[in-house]
């Protein structure tokens, strides 16, 4: 089906890039461990949590990389530690007073991280509570040893500007992250509204133009051809005249269900509007589509739809061919309807 | 006919943008008033921070008083974040601070660019918009490391903070071009 095809091109790409963070995780882990160790030594939370980091990054980077690891397990884990490092690093530099002294260092600079790797990762309440509770714990790290660094003395006015910026920042970040993933879902939710057929819930007419375009472009590019299915419900305005359009419309409704319980996992079926139907079927030969188009033709007129009515349906088929258009595609399933309904209804016609 | 998912937005969008506005001006003067009032630094940069102080306010005023699109209100704070920064840098690196000191806390803006160009730009541009951003640092970075080499300002302390920066910027960058947007 496009939709597992799409969705299995986007979890390769997330894997890539997952590849990619683990490999920068571990290189920034490696790098501030060695530093600190050629200058100093490493001291506190960084002595276990950097090589751990290291470590963790290689293993699931392998693991990911082998496909021993599901691309969302190795991103939790990263981010969990992320966060432990993080937070760890923050409580060991306020209590030992650093951080009032010196400021907050550039490494610093990884701490809003966080927000982006949450939202990518889990779902936007989920993601906005955890990063709130990320942004509240370091207030809380930092309010709790505040007044001993005022008390003691050890505040710094050098220090003042980047402890006020690090924590506007923070908040900055996560605003835009909060923004960021409402405009995700909303721009979800009204592409959902744009593509989708409000009373059967099947593809539209805008969005089956689309998916044929895109079959056709791969058509064009692998040579492996496409069929679509034209169907309409036979006498359906006596359907509605008989019965009202409120039986019209769960009849619809019912036949929508119907289409997409026998087709294969690799099509689509859309409302073009009205009573007419459409299946993409890609891959689809002659034999194949007539087949399918026979199965649902006869699946629709042996099943009792809406309580006790009984519809049939004309099916006419295309085969894509070699510098088809969709119109011209569309046009010709048209046509073999028409076929199929001059020569008595309730059958298929199948165009080449 | 109006599209009550797309008011919401917009509404909500204005609101976050008078906050964001709001966050970044406060943050310039506080830069402002700390380095020349508290540490007393004398920065040539530091002279732009209150400039993009007062370009965050104005628009924020303008844009309530209606007379600023909403689009221009959030892309001229974007373009000074962008300016700022990477002046910042430049000097900051040709000066031979970012060698010998290493980036303070205040480098944590610097990412701040790629979510917002991503927010409010379309995909592609907000692609090449931030890949010059990134371009310009690392143009900046190997052009001063040769003077850095030659001139003896690199200490050791100052590396992890270097590499930590251009790390997390690819990170972002990463992030928010391939993963968030997809």
């Amino acid at each position: 089906m496009r939709q597992l095809e799409q969705s299995s091109k986007e979890e390769q790409a997330r894997r890539r890039l997952t590849l990619w963070l683990l490999g920068l995780t571990a290189a920034a882990a490696l790098t501030a461990w060695t530093v600190s160790y050629l200058i100093s030594g490493v001291h506190g939370v960084d002595a276990y949590l950097l090589p751990l980091m290291v470590l963790c990054a290689l293993i699931f980077w392998t693991l990911l990389r082998l496909g021993r690891m599901s691309t969302a397990l190795a991103e939790l884990c990263v981010v969990s530690i992320f966060a432990v490092q993080q937070q760890g690093d923050l409580l060991e530099f306020t209590l030992n007073g650093y951080i009032y002294s010196h400021g907050f260092g550039g490494t610093a600079i990884w701490f809003p991280l966080f927000y982006p790797l949450t939202f990518m990762l889990v779902n936007y309440r989920f993601a906005l509570r955890l990063s709130l509770g990320y942004l509240a714990l370091s207030f809380i790290i930092f309010g709790i040893s505040l007044p001993n660094a005022l008390m003691g003395g050890l505040l710094q006015a050098n220090a003042i500007n980047p402890i006020v910026q690090f924590f506007l920042a923070n908040v900055t970040f996560l605003l835009l992250m909060n923004l960021y993933a409402q405009y995700r879902q909303r721009f979800y939710a009204m592409r959902t509204l744009a593509q989708t057929d409000s009373l059967t819930g099947l593809a539209n007419r805008r969005l089956l133009e689309a998916l044929i375009e895109d079959e056709q472009a791969r058509a064009e590019a692998d040579g492996v051809g496409f069929a679509v299915l034209m169907l309409d419900l036979d006498h359906f305005k006596s359907v509605n005249d008989l019965y009202g359009h409120s039986v019209g419309d769960g009849v619809l409704r019912e036949i929508a269900h119907r289409l997409l319980g026998e087709v294969r996992i690799q099509d689509t079926v859309g409302r073009l509007g009205g009573e007419e139907f459409l299946v993409l079927m890609p891959g689809g030969d002659a034999i194949k589509a007539h087949s399918l188009a026979e199965h649902l033709r006869r699946t629709i007129e042996t099943v009792t739809v809406y309580e006790e009515l009984l519809v049939t349906v004309s099916v006419g088929v295309a085969l894509y061919q070699r510098g088809d258009s969709p119109e011209k595609l569309l046009a010709r399933a048209d046509s073999g309807l028409y076929q199929a309904k001059r020569e008595g209804r309730n059958r298929v016609a199948v165009v080449s | 006919m109006t599209n009550p998912l797309l008011d919401s937005s917009t509404r909500f969008r204005r609101r976050v943008t008078l906050l964001l506005l709001l966050l970044g001006g406060l943050a310039a003067l506080l830069a402002w008033y700390t380095t020349f009032k508290v540490a007393r630094g004398v920065v040539w940069l530091d002279f732009v921070l209150l400039p993009l102080g007062i370009v965050c306010f104005l628009a924020l005023f303008l844009m309530r008083m209606g007379r600023l699109s909403q689009r221009n209100a959030e892309l001229i704070p974007v373009a000074a974040l962008a300016l700022y920064q990477l002046g910042a840098l430049t000097e900051f690196a040709f000066k031979g601070l970012m060698y010998g000191q290493g980036f303070s806390g205040t480098a944590m803006w610097f990412p701040l660019f790629y979510p917002l160009v991503f927010l409010l730009m379309p995909y592609r541009r907000a692609l090449v918009a931030s890949s010059l951003y990134f371009g310009f640092a690392l143009l900046v970075l190997l052009s001063s490391l040769p003077l850095a080499l030659s001139g003896g300002w690199i200490k050791t302390s100052a590396i992890n903070s270097v590499v930590q920066f251009y790390l997390t910027n690819i990170m972002y960058m990463l992030l928010y071009g391939f993963r968030l947007n997809r």
